[in-house]
């Protein structure tokens, strides 16, 4: 594997050598940050310069999300399998996907964690960051090394970082309150500013807490086993005693919560109805919420750390988060991502607002409460209150994976978060769909007009800067030439 | 002349009335014996002595099938005793004009013995002299085998001596009107209160019911008329509420800070500042916040709930014969919070029955009141028809247009729903469901009334459902006739007399 990543590389630094010889693009000198998700394979699949040509031509990028840190392949890797291949970069799916480092681990960074072996493999020994960054800033393009909260089980020692479900056993996702992995995240950030010349670094968790995972999902329209929620490790209590949290009695909390998530999904009505008791195991276990928020804060005190780390080493670094996709769906995620709050130790926020894929992600988010809390109502019923509660006005349920959301969507959550961060320093850069692929692919495809329209719309809204996502290998160079088309009418670029 | 002898010679008046009428009583002494449900009918001392107790119970037998009385015997409110509440036309019983100079308290005999651990003596109602209407209408309705079970209700007013020493303290350290159920003197009171009535008379049954909430549903204004409500002055945060929260684990002060969140949060719905990231995704991020106020919402309910189980266990303890049950408030029927706190399950250790109101009638408004008052805080996001659907789904009913139920009232079916409801919600114990059935409660004047044949049939839908018995509502002196006759005519219908 390791030769076959070897020569990938060194075609694709030939076809690299080939695009310097090409008159380079004169990059554009726009005030605000014209982002892009890319992963370091279509570097080594297409060529540096090439992509960077691409990328600055068509899009008028001027800043790359370079996915450094990360196990998955939503933000890493080559075009998802079973999706089509985008037009461009190499034709196949690299299905031994590994993930990792994709830059270089320097170990001093790393004494205070036992994660150490972390050096994604996919790519032999190539350090991303080494190989992008100069080409990058010769045209004036900014790299912010892009990492995200996606483990394997196969990382050593990451079974005494991972998080305990309400039964004791580990989970995939690592504890935000397990000092392991917190140094891990400080060692890696703190390399990856110390380390190289980066223009800033955006990290993101799409995750929350167990009282979200049991009523509701965003990824599973059956929702969650709701016996498998975390966190409820060691750390985890310890922090909550502190809290003035009765453990106890949030295990009871939670116990009684799955009792009537199991209870409801398997069709049995309670006689109060699903809401009305919803809120009748809260009232009785108020130490769910209090678990839930510290949960939510656990990961804010992650992003203030990083932020603080990394401030303190280069100030004039910008640091800022991917917010995940939930706060489009779920009241609960909204009301725990108070903007006010997170630009106390945030630079800007990339909120995420996906159109396209947005469409069946509300679909499943409301499939997957038919049976918890808008049990009691008609799922069409449940999607227009949802609406309502979060300011959208989007199509019907049936209708929605096909259709997606639409850019009104993406006005008004721009809208929303910029008004949200009003008397703060914090930009707003909305996450835009580009050919998100992990959906049915019978589903809602981007196109070029409402991509334009898209970008469009999250300018109309107050955006001030764009991250294109989620990465570059799955994308249509056409859907990526609309988002440069509608900023070279903008102006902005 | 001072209103003491006023009302004494008015007494005498009717209480020689009463002793002409015989005929009328035996034949409701028939009707009642045969009934095999319990027909219930709440009423107030004076229409006892407004038109004498024998007519008056000639006419519940006669018109209403009742067997059993739910006598107000201590209420400083209006609500169920007194006579018509004034504004409301009069009904066509009873004296033809408002009393308004109610005062109310304990209608019957305050026994001194039974109020030695509290500093609340001086109760005893003035509204009808010396008369105590447990000794007068107790023995008339026992003749007949109607059953009488006392009737009380949480509501006081603000000139009662010592009264200060147990009312509630707000959410800025004000004293409220309502009294605190963690005051010991509250307490002691409730419970001198109900042993006088189980040692002092021989009652069927006692009945007490409170019609209020906590903070929370306070703040939001989750109940009818809750528009008005000040998010500031919810209670309770009086020393006694405090000490019972530390020993719960609550944090006091953050408590506090919630509620005050909650405060600025509803203030601002009123004023129409929809929050940036709505109203209900705001609300949950304060209760997130704060889980404290849904532990304090919890501590209040669980107060309500062990004030109950005080009043059962003292009631048995004088007389295990007597049953013990609960009025059960209207916003059991509106706001989603109010109803997960009554949990029937647990209410029935330590209910025999429980009056679960379901006022079909006034329902209407009040339901469009709820909607009104919520769709400017938890739920401000949704238009008030929308608002309402979604209400109907959470609560399980199918009712008209938020346009049309202040004039149309509430149906049947939901009298039936409900029922259904509180009945699934017992099963499994021994505790009996009697609903509550609106006979003309008031409403605005233009909203609609009740009628003689949507009276009946919210009987029937009672029974349909499956209750044991029903309550006829809120007082026998603002009820028509005719509407009256409706009630009865459905349980004659149904063969249950």
């Amino acid at each position: 594997m390791d030769e076959l990543n070897r020569r990938a590389f060194l075609t694709a630094m030939a076809s690299g050598t080939a695009a310097l010889a090409a008159p380079a693009v004169t990059a554009k000198k726009p005030n605000q940050v014209i982002g892009i998700q890319i992963g370091s394979v279509s570097f080594l699949d297409e060529g540096t310069e090439r992509v960077l040509d691409i990328l600055q031509e068509k899009a008028c990028v001027n800043t790359l999300f370079l996915a450094s840190f990360t196990y998955g392949n939503g933000i890493a890797s080559r075009q998802l399998p079973g999706h089509p291949l985008p037009d461009h970069g190499v034709q196949a799916y690299d299905d031994d996907f590994h993930g990792g480092n994709y830059a270089t681990p320097h170990m001093q960074y790393y004494k205070n964690t036992v994660i150490k072996d972390v050096k994604a493999p996919d790519h032999g020994n190539i350090d991303i960051l080494e190989m992008v960054i100069p080409v990058a800033k010769k045209r004036g393009v900014k790299v912010f090394p892009w990492s995200e909260d996606v483990w394997s089980p196969k990382v050593p020692n990451v079974e005494k970082i991972q998080e305990k479900d309400l039964y004791g056993r580990n989970a995939r996702t690592v504890c935000f309150n397990n000092p392991d992995h917190h140094n891990f995240l400080l060692g890696l950030m703190e390399d990856f500013t110390r380390s190289y010349d980066i223009d800033g670094i955006m990290w993101g968790s799409e995750r929350y807490g167990a009282f979200g995972n049991m009523v509701e999902s965003v990824h599973n329209r059956n929702g969650n086993d709701p016996s498998r929620v975390t966190c409820f490790c060691n750390f985890c209590q310890e922090k909550a005693r502190k809290r003035g949290i009765n453990v106890q009695r949030a295990f009871d909390g939670f116990h009684m919560l799955e009792a009537w998530v199991r209870s409801c999904r398997s069709g049995q009505r309670p006689a109060d109805g699903y809401y009305t008791t919803l809120w009748r195991v809260l009232f009785r276990y108020p130490e769910i919420l209090a678990w839930e928020t510290m949960w939510n804060d656990s990961v804010h005190e992650t992003y203030e750390a990083i932020y603080k780390l990394v401030k303190s080493i280069k100030s004039q670094m910008q640091v800022g988060w991917h917010v995940w996709h939930a706060h489009s769906f779920s009241p609960f995620f909204r009301a725990q991502t108070d903007i006010q709050e997170l630009s106390k130790y945030s630079d800007y926020l990339k909120m995420t607002v996906y159109h396209n894929l947005g469409g069946t992600r509300m679909e499943t988010y409301i499939t997957s409460t038919r049976n918890t809390i808008y049990g009691d109502m008609p799922i069409d019923e449940a999607l227009e209150f949802e609406y309502r509660i979060m300011n959208y006005r989007e199509r019907g349920y049936e209708e929605l994976p096909y259709t997606g959301l639409s850019p009104d969507y993406v006005y008004r959550e721009t809208k929303r978060c910029v008004e949200d961060a009003k008397g703060t320093n914090v930009q707003i850069w909305p996450g835009i769909d580009v050919d998100i692929s992990n959906m049915d692919p019978n589903f809602s495809r981007c196109t070029p007009p409402v991509t334009k329209e898209v970008t469009l719309a999250a300018y109309r809204g107050g955006a001030q800067g764009l991250v294109i996502s989620r990465k570059y290998s799955e994308m249509k160079l056409a859907n990526l030439a609309a988002v440069g088309d509608a900023l070279r009418e903008l102006k902005i670029a | 002349m001072s209103k003491q002898e006023v009302d004494r010679r008015h007494f005498l008046r009717t209480a020689g009335a009463l002793s002409t009428a015989p005929l009328l009583a035996r034949g409701g002494l028939r009707a009642a014996a045969s009934s095999n449900r319990m027909i219930g009918i709440q009423i107030g001392s004076v229409s006892f002595v407004d038109e004498g107790t024998e007519q008056v119970l000639d006419i519940l037998q006669q018109k209403g099938a009742v067997n059993t009385l739910f006598l107000a015997v201590f209420t400083y409110g209006r609500g169920i005793a007194g006579r018509q509440v004034p504004g409301q036309p009069l009904p066509d019983h009873g004296k033809q004009e408002y009393d308004l100079n109610f005062h109310g308290g304990n209608f019957a005999t305050p026994h001194p013995q039974f109020y030695k651990n509290t500093v609340l003596k001086d109760t005893r109602a003035p509204d009808h002299g010396n008369l105590d209407i447990l000794e007068m209408v107790l023995p008339a309705a026992r003749k007949r085998g109607m059953k009488t079970i006392c009737w009380l209700e949480d509501v006081f007013r603000s000139d009662i001596p010592n009264i200060e020493q147990l009312q509630e303290v707000d959410l800025h350290g004000r004293n409220a009107k309502t009294l605190c159920f963690n005051n010991p003197n509250y307490r002691g009171f409730l419970t001198g209160l109900v042993e006088d009535y189980a040692s002092s008379y021989e009652i069927d049954g006692l009945m007490w019911g409170s019609e209020r909430q906590g903070a929370l549903s306070n703040s939001l204004g989750a109940m009818h008329g809750g528009a008005h409500n000040d998010p500031g002055r919810v209670t309770c945060f009086c020393q006694f509420c405090q000490t019972k929260a530390r020993s719960r684990g609550i944090n006091v002060e953050r408590a506090k800070q919630g509620f005050l969140e909650l405060e600025k949060f509803v203030r601002a719905g009123r004023a129409g500042q929809r929050p940036v990231d709505g109203y209900y995704v705001t609300f949950w991020r304060i209760l997130l916040n704060y889980p404290e106020i849904a532990a304090w919402e919890m501590l209040w309910t669980d107060s309500l709930r062990e004030t109950y189980a005080a009043i059962y266990k003292t009631v048995k303890s004088a007389k295990p014969s007597v049953p013990v049950g609960w009025h059960i408030w209207h916003n059991n029927s509106f706001n989603p919070i109010y109803r997960a706190e009554q949990d029937l399950q647990v209410l029935s250790e330590y209910s025999d029955f429980l009056k679960m109101v379901m006022y079909h009638n006034c329902g209407g408004e009040r339901m469009a009141s709820y909607i009104d008052s919520v769709s400017q805080t938890i739920y401000g996001d949704t238009p008030k028809q929308m608002l309402l659907d979604f209400e109907y789904s959470v609560m399980n009913y199918k009712e008209r247009s938020y346009a049309e139920i202040p004039f149309t009232g509430l149906s049947s079916d939901y009298v039936y729903r409900e029922t259904k409801r509180a009945l699934d919600g017992v099963a499994g114990k021994k505790t009996l469901i009697w609903p509550g059935i609106d006979i003309d409660i008031p409403t605005a004047i233009n909203h609609s009334r009740s009628t003689q044949q949507g009276t009946k049939e919210a009987v029937q839908a009672a029974f349909r459902a499956g209750a044991p018995g029903v309550i006829l509502s809120r007082k026998y002196s603002e009820m028509k006739l005719a509407n009256l006759k409706g009630a009865g005519d459905a349980v004659r219908e149904l063969g249950f007399v």
